[in-house]
């Protein structure tokens, strides 16, 4: 593949995909600055993927699956560092909703679920995020996981269950 | 509550979004990285380059085409000089095809005060010659300050960026009713009740947006 393939073909995926990247590194680290540098080293090691590889059968999973990556060998890195609890989101993600009418209540509601979501186990947190808010598919999460479809679907509705009883 | 109701509030951190400009940033700083900035860098001087070279050798090969075009160019040139001297008429038609194309009513009430602020504020001997015209752009900025409205416009501005903006308003407003202050001419008083109108009613709009 030339260069310029890989180029056409990298801008279509950051276009769809970046602004999802950002906001799952941003919930699995709870840092702007730390989310941004993750976003961009996830894409780099990306493009690099599709330098070599000459088809790639999921791109948006295996795009998760390099950010998570990334985290877990960023919080291996810095052993001693814990993770910070979620007190409130930040304010430059909230943009497209800070509108005056009702944009309190809404920014209360989405941090109120935000932090119930982040009580649950790590795995739960996962699956809930990947599937409702990034909208992969069961299959898409199994690559991820490295598991069966239907351990996943088991796991998404013991998620859910979890939530429902923390709600 | 439900298992719907549930997934309908997961679905809600959709809105958790970084803004398009930060995402352009991070593209740059990956496409520096793997080096394809500098690519396409040269691969633009080298189109340039090139053009320059065919163009100067289809100069050479038809000389009596190429007398005419540049003749053409040049009218051309001149045409667009003379339509520059008259630059308060080409401005203000500039001026409100930009406001007409803008996306929401935001960009179209801070170009407006971009306008009236760039050209009074930074150029005040303007003020004295061109009261009229200056009268027609406060009403002109007023109008697109009035019509900010959240209501119908969710989401393509915030409430802060209607106050921050209304602040500017108000700071502009001030600043020119000063300097209108210092003329000393009858047609300056009607101006000067138009600005003192505009800042009473500024004033009370940016009540309307508390900074959250």
């Amino acid at each position: 593949m030339t260069r310029e393939n890989i180029y056409q073909k990298f801008e279509i995926i950051y276009t769809q995909y970046a602004g999802g990247i950002f906001r799952y590194i941003y919930f699995k680290v709870s840092d702007y600055e730390l989310a941004r540098d993750i976003t961009t080293e996830a894409f780099i090691k990306y493009w690099k993927i599709l330098s070599v590889e000459k088809k790639i059968a999921s791109p948006k999973a295996l795009l998760y699956l390099i950010a998570k990556g990334l985290v877990i060998d960023y919080y291996r890195k810095k052993k001693n560092s814990k993770r910070v609890s979620l007190e409130s989101i930040d304010e430059r993600l909230l943009g497209v909703i800070d509108t005056v009418e009702d944009s309190l209540f809404k920014k209360q509601e989405l941090e109120q679920i935000y932090r119930k979501i982040r009580r649950l186990k790590k795995d739960f947190q996962d699956i809930l995020f990947l599937h409702y808010v990034e909208d992969l598919t069961v299959k898409e999460i199994a690559f991820m996981q490295k598991k069966k479809e239907n351990a996943i679907r088991v796991m998404l509705h013991r998620a859910l269950q979890s939530l429902k009883e923390i709600i | 509550m439900s298992e719907k109701e549930i997934i309908k509030k997961i679905k809600l951190l959709k809105s958790i979004q970084p803004e398009q400009n930060v995402l352009k940033n991070l593209k740059r700083d990956i496409y520096q990285h793997v080096g394809i900035e500098n690519e396409r860098n040269k691969y633009f001087e080298i189109t340039v380059r090139k053009f320059f070279i065919n163009f100067s050798m289809v100069l050479k090969s038809y000389r009596y085409i190429s007398v005419g075009v540049i003749f053409v160019l040049l009218l051309l040139f001149f045409s667009f000089m003379t339509l520059a001297s008259l630059p308060n008429h080409i401005h203000k038609i500039i001026l409100y095809t930009k406001v007409a194309l803008a996306p929401n009513q935001y960009e179209k009430a801070r170009l407006a005060l971009d306008d009236v602020t760039h050209t009074y504020i930074k150029t005040p001997s303007l003020v004295q010659n061109n009261l009229t015209s200056l009268s027609q752009e406060l009403a002109f900025t007023n109008s697109e300050m009035s019509s900010l409205k959240l209501k119908g416009e969710r989401g393509k501005y915030t409430a802060l960026q209607c106050h921050t903006l209304y602040q500017q308003y108000l700071m502009y407003l001030k600043e020119e009713n000063t300097t209108i202050s210092r003329l000393n001419q009858k047609q300056s008083s009607s101006v000067k009740s138009q600005i003192i109108a505009y800042k009473e009613q500024a004033e009370q709009k940016l009540h309307m947006y508390p900074r959250l």
